[in-house]
């Protein structure tokens, strides 16, 4: 039996002889478990990659989510080409929610499905130039669908199934012409906005590295050209994403990488002749 | 066996048994201020968020801003150049200065006008916004505008974050301000095509009807643009100066 009058000496300091590392290591080991058990209990990680509710509070919850200012100015800035005039959708939302016309809307509805992530609830709405965002009530049903984009309010796409929601409003040219986005917070990974290629080369880089994979991640397919025309890879071949493809933007009819190359991406000058 | 201390026998225990106390009560500490620890990084990403916030809605209010140019361009040009006020004092020809002194326009007068326009629905538009009143002002070069609006002091506040900023911007635009003054000096010494026609004419990008006692004119410009010339979309409504005189002169 082990005393602890055998591993000191007469001052009481510790002998320093493998009996005193011994002790050192049960001790601590003991330490270790005891507290280690007590944290794991606390935090509710009873199973690794899992959380269950424990007592410490959830700080991700209380972290505002800024991921979303940096993609709604990807979405409402990112500069495009649209029936042969340069603009962004800052300018196409009012246009359509003034002069309402159907291909327009098709045209926003295109480049939203574009720019948003998958399965991104999101809705948008023309309202009148003497209501705010904020005066909309903020109905939202069990399956989490915003009821007043259901109802109300010229609609040109409502895709809500989330209830984290924030509002924009879109300014208009005069009456009725504003308009109100609303969509998820969440974190939008910048890995997931499309391409651009704001030069000739750079253009030629990104087609020829696009091209070589057969099935290449749906975002990636994408890429803006110098001209802003949306191109899509697909079906071993490149569309204009606006105006070549169906209702799942794949294309319909298009050009090989060689001729986009040679047309430099500018589909209503070169392209198309 | 050696002769021990009794005082340094206790030294061992005593310390396993502070360290023990330490953890614990380090643990309960950890454990009864939790509700501070999730508020640590959530305040300061808290600032990032309202800074973020405040940058969105500054660069929205500017692009709305290009819009309330034009649309008090457009207001203007619908108004004859006058501004509401004169409106009231039922200034409704170009040539109601030699009756009414308070008609009377030039150069001068117009560019106030069109700032008065621009101010009253800009800060209508602002104040939806909940930002605070902005003061406009314009300068012209070269055919062209450069309206600076400035409001000081805005404060956007969110939760426990609050920020006050100087916002300053300007905004420049092709138009030629002359066009009214010209309109204007030409329709006070007659349009004789015009007076002289039975039905509607358009000479040029003036269309001119003449009533019994007075002759209506409207001068139709070209659309802005939204962005680059050419390049761009066109702003949906087409600016056009309307404007009426007796059909007789009356001489000064």
């Amino acid at each position: 039996m082990l005393n602890w009058w055998l591993i000191m000496n007469k001052n009481g300091a510790l002998i320093g002889n493998s009996v005193v590392l011994y002790y050192a290591f049960i001790v601590l080991t003991f330490i270790i478990i005891i507290f280690s058990l007590v944290f794991i209990v606390l935090s509710g990680e009873f199973i690794p990659g899992t959380k269950t509710p424990g007592f410490f509070v959830d700080t991700e919850k209380n972290i505002p989510k800024i991921d979303y200012y940096d993609f709604l100015n990807y979405f409402l800035y990112t500069r495009i080409n649209v029936d042969g005039k340069e603009t962004n959708l800052l300018e196409l939302i009012p246009l359509y929610c003034y002069e309402k016309k159907q291909e327009q809307a098709e045209n926003i509805r295109q480049i939203s499905q574009i720019f948003f992530p998958y399965l991104t609830g999101r809705a948008l709405s023309c309202i009148n130039e003497k209501i705010t965002c904020k005066d909309i009530p903020n109905e939202v049903n069990s399956l989490g669908e915003n009821l007043y984009f259901r109802n109300k309010g010229l609609i040109l796409f409502n895709e809500i199934s989330s209830f984290d929601l924030k509002r924009i409003e879109i300014p208009g040219f005069k009456e009725n012409s504003k308009a109100c986005l609303e969509f998820e917070q969440k974190k939008y990974d910048p890995k997931g906005f499309i391409d651009i290629a704001y030069s000739e080369k750079e253009f030629e880089k990104k087609v020829k590295e696009k091209s070589v994979f057969k099935n290449i991640p749906d975002k990636s397919s994408f890429l803006i050209s110098p001209t802003k025309d949306i191109w899509r890879y697909n079906n071993n071949m490149w569309c204009n994403a606006l105006k070549e493809t169906d209702s799942f933007l794949n294309c319909q009819k298009g050009i090989s990488t060689q001729d986009l190359i040679n047309c430099k991406g500018d589909y209503y000058q070169l392209c198309t002749k | 066996m050696y002769k021990i201390n009794k005082k340094a026998l206790m030294f061992e225990p005593v310390l396993v048994l502070f360290v023990i106390i330490t953890l614990s009560a380090s643990l309960y500490n950890i454990l009864i201020s939790s509700g501070a620890t999730a508020d640590l990084g959530a305040s300061s990403l808290r600032i990032i968020e309202l800074d973020k916030e405040t940058k969105s809605q500054l660069e929205l209010i500017e692009q709305a801003s290009l819009y309330q140019i034009y649309n008090s361009i457009i207001k203007l040009a619908e108004n004859s150049g006058f501004n509401e006020a004169q409106l009231k004092e039922k200034c409704l020809l170009w040539d109601d200065f030699k009756l009414k002194e308070k008609c009377h326009l030039n150069k001068e007068k117009i560019r106030k006008n069109l700032k008065i326009y621009l101010q009253n629905s800009f800060n209508e538009y602002s104040k939806l916004q909940g930002l605070g009143l902005y003061n406009v002002e314009i300068k012209e070069e070269n055919n062209k505008l450069f309206f600076t609006f400035n409001s000081p002091n805005i404060v956007f506040k969110k939760e426990n974050v609050e920020f006050t900023i100087n916002h300053k911007f300007t905004k420049e635009i092709e138009y030629d301000l002359n066009i009214f003054t010209d309109l204007y000096l030409k329709a006070n010494k007659n349009f004789p095509d015009c007076e002289e026609a039975k039905q509607e004419i358009k000479i040029n990008n003036l269309i001119c009807k003449g009533e019994t006692l007075i002759l209506n004119f409207e001068y139709q410009q070209d659309k802005f643009y939204l962005g680059e010339k050419e390049k761009s979309l066109k702003y949906p409504i087409q600016p056009i100066i309307k404007f009426r005189t007796s059909r007789i002169l009356v001489q000064n």
